[in-house]
């Protein structure tokens, strides 16, 4: 202290001597502890200085008349005092309050996972989407190995939350993709029609989505395609079983691309075994054409046109006469989608779209029934969203959906074709708004009111979310809504009465996220109502139909991934535990779905070697046995399979061939060759000894692996 | 006394307008300090420094563009992630700022790629793919407004060399264009004392890894 001050005495002297004066000090804050990196001037003067890692700072100046000495920090509350030349006291300590700490922004995150590069709360990249272990490239599978989501070998696509696969929706520039998976033939999982390549920035939602988006139960898949290709590309891929070529073209403000797809599983199911007895293992087609125009300063003109052919068939046992019989399917699916968006005014979007879609599904039993179905969909959008005040964000928006369906049924040739048909226009306004009520807390509220007029019906479905931010790097989530969905074309063409299907979700969400590691936990509940039951029996009947079947689902996720710890590494452990049961479809009580495990695990680790230019990436996945209703003991209590195990490994390595850059590629399933059975099915009737005879439903092949190459005649292809 | 010291304000302040470089001084003295140590608290100075003059003279480029310069260097030196991201948010700021105040200068643009590299830098895994190709175009663009400015060809030949080779990087890769930084740096002629000028020793450095990491091969 009498150092201090002999010290400051000295100064005096010193400043006095050169007209200039010295202020020293130190910087603290409410807690005490040093503030370092503050600002210290005098108002209106260029001249300052910044406080040392200790809180100290040592001002000279040569103001002398009377000033202001201002101490600002970011965080802080500005401290100002006025001095006078001659009595400006030589040390001042000062204390800087601390301002409520900005959390950042509060981003509505309940039931919601984001995946793309652009956004910060992404939780996965596209990266992932496209080498995920075990994904062969499908968008869906990689997205599967999320919490909360079943992976039924047997069914493919995306099943949320103890909800079937219908009950997801995927939405491309939130226009409704009808046909986003590959049809469905028993026992063959679907795949998604997409590639993840055409897309950037997908949000998967487990539930409680926004009310932009209806016509689903549980679930949206949203997929933004690529707005500009960064440059001109081209591209070959060939793998055992597909080739694949793709081409980009660039101008100023003009891009189109083209990608041609051709996949046949002969080669495959040549290698290894197949648990199916094809007649023709699956072949497909698809071509993309996307096409991107900029127009005006902010507008933007998205047009795209898919075909998609699948063909194959396959030998399927009938338990009860244990004969083989030909399974025949072909499709041709066209989807074409126009977006344009522009930007009104400073700060208000316009977003509309018109897209139409047409199925065409020829499933044939040989020697018995053929069913012909041809679908057609249009949808015309427009949405505008934009700020109504600091506060308030608006979306609002109108739609119109319209269906129709055709199906010829032909029981035995040569018999009567049995015509059914239906036209269904769905149409819907939603409004929403985000309202930042506080710095902490922001909440979302909307409504969408849906009229359908096939089956007369209008329903609001509110949907609610509240978010707020706990810390810096943590914040807990609320969600709430209804939730409608039009009944299947399955039995919407034999009962056009149906109503729609209803689902309530009620979700509560809590994230943790700092440097690249993230947890997330989040509890749900879900109550179904209107479910559609049937006689199974007179199932061509309207009069099988009704809309009696209800069921619940609840659960927890967790999800943890951390692609810090490890230099070049990622791993990632999701858990779910799901719990449902559902009296519905041809039911005879209430009772868990076949499709839905307890437990479901996924652990997943990606590493990249630098020195091998390779990436690996390995999972495993653990589910509980399924339930199965075997007759032979009780039709009304449930069985359990032995639980479901699969290790699966990829491997990319990049390397360059003539000059071009190259991925090479290999992926396996089922290392560990588990013998995973699904489930088991029975005859309908007993036989002479009394016993429902049963079969195995097995995965399409034990094992399946896919080595590859693909070669970018265009410099890096960027994933 | 008194009336001198405002006589001597006075005319400081008219000096400034005239030609409005009263302020060099002040940079040259927190940018001297942070060319001694390279510290957070030497650049945080630097950054207090340029917002002290862009309250009184909101109209010239040159604090702001160190502002960003300041605030991009802070972020390369800060660990935590949430808190790179914010200085990074800080630098962007005013990048854009000194971008509207100065379109036509190449230096603005190697804020934006710099701001780029560190935003990847957080996580390559997820961000590579956004903010690589955006750093590329901005390296771009700067050659387009200044072919001769050698701190393009020092980043791009700083990303060249820790760019895989199958991608086309790699010392061997990045050699012409680390020899053609150099080259520029010798022929550059700063328009006045305090204009950017980083660089030059970091490019030497590189120059002399990428020599031996060839002779390694």
């Amino acid at each position: 202290m009498k150092y201090t001050l002999l010290l400051s005495f000295f100064l005096t002297q010193v400043c006095i001597t050169f007209g200039q004066t010295s202020i020293i000090g130190t910087i603290r804050d409410n807690n005490g502890d040093p503030v370092p990196g503050a600002n210290i001037y005098f108002e209106g003067t260029f001249e300052g200085c910044t406080s040392d890692t200790m809180g100290k700072f040592s001002l000279t100046t040569t103001i002398a008349s009377e000033s202001v000495l201002i101490i600002s920090f970011m965080g802080y509350k500005q401290y100002r005092q006025a001095l006078t030349p001659g009595e400006l006291p030589l040390v001042i300590d000062v204390t800087m309050e601390e301002l409520t700490k900005d959390l950042g922004e509060v981003v509505i995150t309940v039931g919601t996972f984001a995946a793309g590069d652009e956004s910060k709360s992404a939780v996965l990249s596209t990266l992932d989407l496209a080498t995920s272990s075990g994904s062969f490239g499908d968008i869906t599978s990689a997205i599967s190995s999320l919490p909360g989501i079943s992976n039924p070998g047997e069914e493919g696509g995306l099943m949320v939350r103890g909800g079937e696969r219908y009950e997801t929706a995927t939405f491309i520039d939130d226009m409704l993709a009808d046909d986003a998976f590959t049809a469905k033939i028993p026992n063959i999982p679907v795949r998604g029609r997409f590639s993840p390549m055409l897309f950037r920035g997908t949000v998967f939602s487990t539930g409680g989505y926004s009310a932009e988006y209806g016509q689903a139960l549980s679930s949206v898949l949203l997929l933004n395609s690529i707005a500009m290709p960064k440059k001109d590309e081209l591209s070959l891929m060939a793998h055992t079983s597909g080739l694949h070529f793709s081409a980009t073209k660039k101008w100023d403000r003009t891009a189109f691309s083209t990608s041609t797809g051709y996949n046949n599983m002969r080669l495959l199911y040549a290698l290894v075994n197949s648990n199916i007895k094809w007649q023709q293992a699956p072949v497909s087609f698809s071509e993309n054409l996307v096409f991107r125009q900029k127009i005006g300063r902010n507008g933007m003109l998205k047009a795209m046109g898919a075909y998609g052919y699948d063909n194959s068939s396959m030998y399927y046992t009938v338990l009860n006469t244990g004969e083989d019989v030909l399974y025949k399917m072909k499709n041709h699916n066209y989807f074409l989608l126009a977006t344009y968006r522009d930007q009104i005014g400073k700060e208000w979007i316009l977003h509309s779209g018109i897209s139409y879609g047409k199925d065409d599904l020829l499933m044939g039993i040989q020697d018995t029934a053929t069913y012909d179905k041809h679908k057609n969909t249009t949808e015309l959008k427009l949405s505008f969203a934009g700020p109504v005040s600091k506060k308030i964000h608006l979306n609002v928006g109108a739609s119109l959906f319209i269906k129709t369906l055709t199906q010829d049924y032909t029981s035995l040739p040569g018999e009567d074709v049995f015509t059914s048909d239906f036209v269904s226009p769905i149409g819907a306004f939603f409004t929403e708004a985000e309202i930042k009520l506080t710095k902490r807390i922001s909440s979302r509220v909307g409504a969408r009111y849906e009229t359908l007029s096939l089956s007369n019906e209008a329903y609001l479905s509110p949907r609610l979310a509240l978010a707020c931010k706990t810390t810096q790097y943590s914040q807990i989530s609320l969600g709430y809504g209804h939730f409608y969905q039009q009944a299947q074309d399955d039995f919407l063409i034999y009962n056009n009465d149906l109503k729609s299907e209803k689902a309530e979700h009620l979700i509560a969400n809590f994230q943790y996220r700092r440097n690249s590691r993230i947890f997330r936990v989040e509890a749900y509940y879900k109550l179904y109502n209107k479910l559609v039951k049937y006689d199974s029996l007179y199932s061509i009947e309207a009069s099988a139909y009704n809309n009696h079947g209800d069921g619940y689902a609840r659960g927890i996720d967790l999800f943890f991934r951390d692609s810090k710890t490890i230099k070049n590494g990622d791993f990632w452990l999701s858990y779910s535990l799901m719990n449902s049961e559902r009296d519905y479809r041809d039911h005879i009580q209430a009772m868990t779905p076949t499709y839905l495990s307890r437990h479901n695990l996924s652990i997943a680790y990606k590493h990249y070697f630098e020195v091998a230019d390779s990436y690996l990436s390995m999972g495993y996945t653990f589910y509980s046995g399924r339930p199965y209703v075997d007759p032979n003991i009780s039709k009304l209590v449930q069985q359990e399979t032995e639980a479901l195990h699969n290790l699966s490994f990829s491997i990319f390595h990049f390397t360059e061939i003539f000059g071009k850059f190259t991925m090479l590629f290999a992926q396996v399933s089922n290392v560990l060759g588990s013998n995973n059975i699904y489930g088991y099915r029975f005859t309908t009737t007993p036989d002479h000894s009394g016993r429902y005879r049963s079969e195995a439903i097995l995965p399409v092949s034990r094992r399946f692996f896919l080595v590859g190459i693909h070669v970018s005649f265009t410099g890096q292809t960027e994933i | 006394m008194k009336k001198l010291m405002l006589f001597i304000l006075l005319s400081i302040a008219i000096q400034a307008r005239a030609n409005d470089t009263s302020y060099y001084a002040v940079i040259r003295n927190s940018l001297e300090l942070a060319e001694q140590e390279y510290s957070i608290i030497t650049f945080q100075n630097l950054a207090n420094t340029c917002d002290r003059i862009i309250t009184m003279r909101e109209k010239e480029w040159l604090p702001v563009y160190y502002r960003a310069y300041a605030y991009v260097n802070m972020a390369y030196m800060t660990e935590d992630e949430e808190e790179k991201d914010r200085l990074l948010d800080n630098a962007q700021a005013s990048a854009d700022a000194a971008y509207k105040l100065n379109p036509g200068e190449s230096e603005n643009q190697l804020l934006f790629a710099l701001i780029c590299y560190g935003r990847m830098e957080i996580n390559p895994m997820f961000r590579a793919t956004i903010y690589y190709p955006k750093a590329n175009a901005a390296l771009e663009k700067a050659k387009e407004l200044n072919v001769k400015n050698p701190r393009i060809y020092y980043l791009e030949g700083k990303s060249t060399t820790y760019k895989p080779a199958f991608m086309g990087g790699g010392p061997e890769a990045a050699l012409p264009i680390i020899e053609k930084a150099l080259q520029y740096y010798k022929e550059f002629v700063a328009p006045y004392d305090i204009f950017p000028q980083w660089g030059e020793e970091s490019t030497i450095e590189l120059y002399q890894d990428c020599k031996e990491g060839i002779k390694e091969n």
